[in-house]
């Protein structure tokens, strides 16, 4: 195999194996905007179920943490 | 290859900014579903107790979260979000209110950071009110807590001199039957709200009226005040189509009176206003408001409210208090109405009207007066119905400031010593024993966040707010700095969230004894 034929190979390889991982990183980004979004509609979708949902007791129907985030880290001086 | 690296690098950077707007819109979604719940969820436990203060639950939340970003510091950007929710699940929404009774005064709560604020938007007043007619009529306002002495006061206090043509409300007339110039003296409190008379402001040069401008005012009043009056009493003369009432089952259309003037007209103690011949009907019950003049159509009962009587049914409290929250009865033409009793502008809820006539005396003069007790808005920790054009210092709008700071720690963390927050400014020195710079992008690990809250100037109840709020200081000196204090003189809220970040990391890259030769590994 000449030079010319080996780099040509190599390069073939580079760029196939570069494609395939940044392929992955496409369907990634794809994926990642549809986990965010979708998690952000589902969790809207659950807080409206919660309301009418009769197993649960009002106060729980009404809880405000239903679906919470990190807390603040938040300090006082005087409580 | 290298088109594929810049390619994929791009991407990740992509895939970086949907993270951080997918966490931003979280924090966003969250804060705005917790507003909602929480305004729900505080009506229905107001109402489990059978108070009216949550009625119409209200919420607003500030939170200062971190946010993502490419600095290789870590995140150490702020980013305010903001959401306010209302709603209500209540059945005490026709509940009956009694004048005094603080279960009945509505209120709303601000969240910032974690740490609640709880605010009254309406408050209750008695003002003893008296005119004296003849030659020089005297219309004075005094807060019924106000001690005898000093309501003589009043007498000889400030005043304003008009001169203004007297309408002929029943036709609309303002001028046209002719000029009745008279000039009025009308004692004040300091207030320009009180200098404002609606009966000398509804005839203004506004659509063809004659009439109705300040002559002189002793103490003399600025340019600038004036200007505010003529801008107010335009205000007045443009809404007094809403206060016109249309012709209905038979009784001929007219334009309301001010109160006073109103009752003025239709009792024998005073002399009845020139022009001014209009009937009143008050729907009475038995239990409700008994009004000193006599039968006539002013306006039918608009707001909701019961009929206050039932038999307490138990012994046992708590059993008695639910079953007298049944038993109230509704009752669709309720006494309380409203109606702009002191001439600010803005209805209040009239509970009760009593005659006091012979308690306001001045060098043996007295005058007839009748105490009237309201619920209204300038009596509230925070006065809804007032926006930054109702005051000379817009400063003085209730309600958030545009003014916002972070402090940022100088030094390390909190070792017992003195800690130590400078104001952040991009690029500002400091000498803090050594000479710092301060940059946004270096890493603090506290961050005190300070926003001003405006109450309403003249909230009444200052020891009422500070007991519905005891973390918040009274005073902002010595070392209340430290945390949420109220100004109580220019009632200012400073409300400082001390916020704590310890999850971040700094990245420093040591480019002192190394080249990029020595970081790509090179020889």
């Amino acid at each position: 195999m000449t030079a010319t034929k080996k780099k040509k190979a190599q390069s073939i390889t580079e760029f196939s194996a570069g494609m395939v991982v940044l392929c992955l990183i496409l369907y990634g980004m794809v994926e990642i905007f549809r986990w965010g979004m979708m998690d952000l509609a589902e969790r809207r979708f659950d807080h409206d179920r919660s309301f009418s949902n009769r197993t649960l007791s009002t106060e729980s129907q009404l809880n405000p943490n239903f679906h919470d985030v990190r807390p603040m880290d938040t300090l006082w001086y005087r409580r | 290859m290298i088109e594929l690296a810049v390619f994929g690098a791009v991407l990740f950077y992509i895939i970086g900014a949907m993270t951080i707007n997918y966490i931003a819109g979280s924090f966003q979604q969250n804060a705005q579903l917790q507003s909602m719940r929480r305004a729900m969820l505080a009506s229905y436990l107001a109402s489990k107790e059978g108070s009216g203060k949550r009625s119409s639950g209200s919420f607003l939340i500030f939170e200062d979260r971190l946010t993502g970003e490419f600095g290789k510091f870590g995140a150490v950007d702020r980013q305010p979000i903001v959401a306010s929710g209302s709603g209500m699940m209540t059945a005490q929404l026709m509940q009956v209110t009694d004048w005094g009774d603080p279960d009945s005064i509505p209120e709303t709560e601000v969240i910032v950071n974690g740490e609640s604020f709880v605010f009254r938007t309406s408050g209750y007043a008695a003002y003893v009110m008296a005119l004296k007619s003849g030659n020089v009529a005297q219309i004075i306002q005094i807060d019924a807590s106000t001690p005898s002495s000093a309501r003589q006061e009043h007498f000889a206090g400030a005043y304003c001199q008009y001169d203004f043509t007297v309408c002929d409300p029943e036709n609309d007339e303002c001028g046209a039957a002719g000029p009745c110039v008279s000039q009025y003296y009308v004692t004040t409190q300091d207030t320009i709200e009180e200098v404002i008379r609606p009966d000398v402001l509804t005839c203004l040069p506004e659509n063809g009226r004659a009439g109705g401008y300040v002559i002189s005012c002793n103490p003399p009043i600025s340019s600038e005040t004036t200007e505010q009056l003529q801008r107010l009493a335009r205000e007045w003369t443009n809404s007094s189509i809403n206060r016109y009432v249309a012709p209905k089952d038979g009784v001929p259309g007219h334009r309301l009176p001010p109160f006073f003037t109103a009752m003025a007209a239709n009792d024998p103690k005073f002399t009845p206003v020139p022009n001014e011949s209009i009937a009143f009907n008050f729907t009475r019950k038995p239990t409700g408001l008994v009004f000193p003049f006599g039968s006539g159509a002013l306006r039918p009962a608009w707001r909701w409210s019961w009929d206050k009587f039932w038999e307490p049914l138990s012994t046992d409290t708590d059993a008695q208090k639910k079953l007298n929250i049944k038993q109230k009865i509704i009752d669709q033409e309720a006494p309380f109405f409203s109606y702009d009793v002191d001439a600010d502008l803005v209805e209040e809820s009239l509970y009760d009207v009593k005659d006091v006539t012979g308690s306001i005396c001045n060098s043996g003069l007295c005058v007839a007066a009748y105490m009237v007790k309201v619920q209204e808005s300038n009596a509230a920790d925070i006065d809804p119905t007032k926006g930054a054009k109702d005051f000379a210092d817009p400063n003085q709008r209730p309600g958030i400031r545009p003014e916002f700071r972070i402090y940022g720690k100088t030094s390390g963390p909190d070792e017992g010593g003195a800690l130590t927050y400078l104001d952040v400014k991009e690029g500002k020195l400091f000498s803090d024993g050594k000479q710092v710079a301060v940059s946004e992008l270096r890493k603090n690990q506290y961050d005190v966040v300070e926003r001003v809250y405006q109450l309403n100037v003249n909230m009444a109840d200052v020891g009422g707010f500070l007991a519905n709020n005891p973390h918040v200081a009274n005073g902002c000196g010595g070392t209340n700095f430290q945390g949420s204090c109220l100004d109580p003189n220019t009632k200012t809220l400073y409300i400082r969230s001390r916020l704590s970040d310890q999850r971040g990391r700094k990245w420093i890259t040591d480019l002192d004894n190394r080249t990029w030769n020595d970081s790509l590994g090179g020889e």
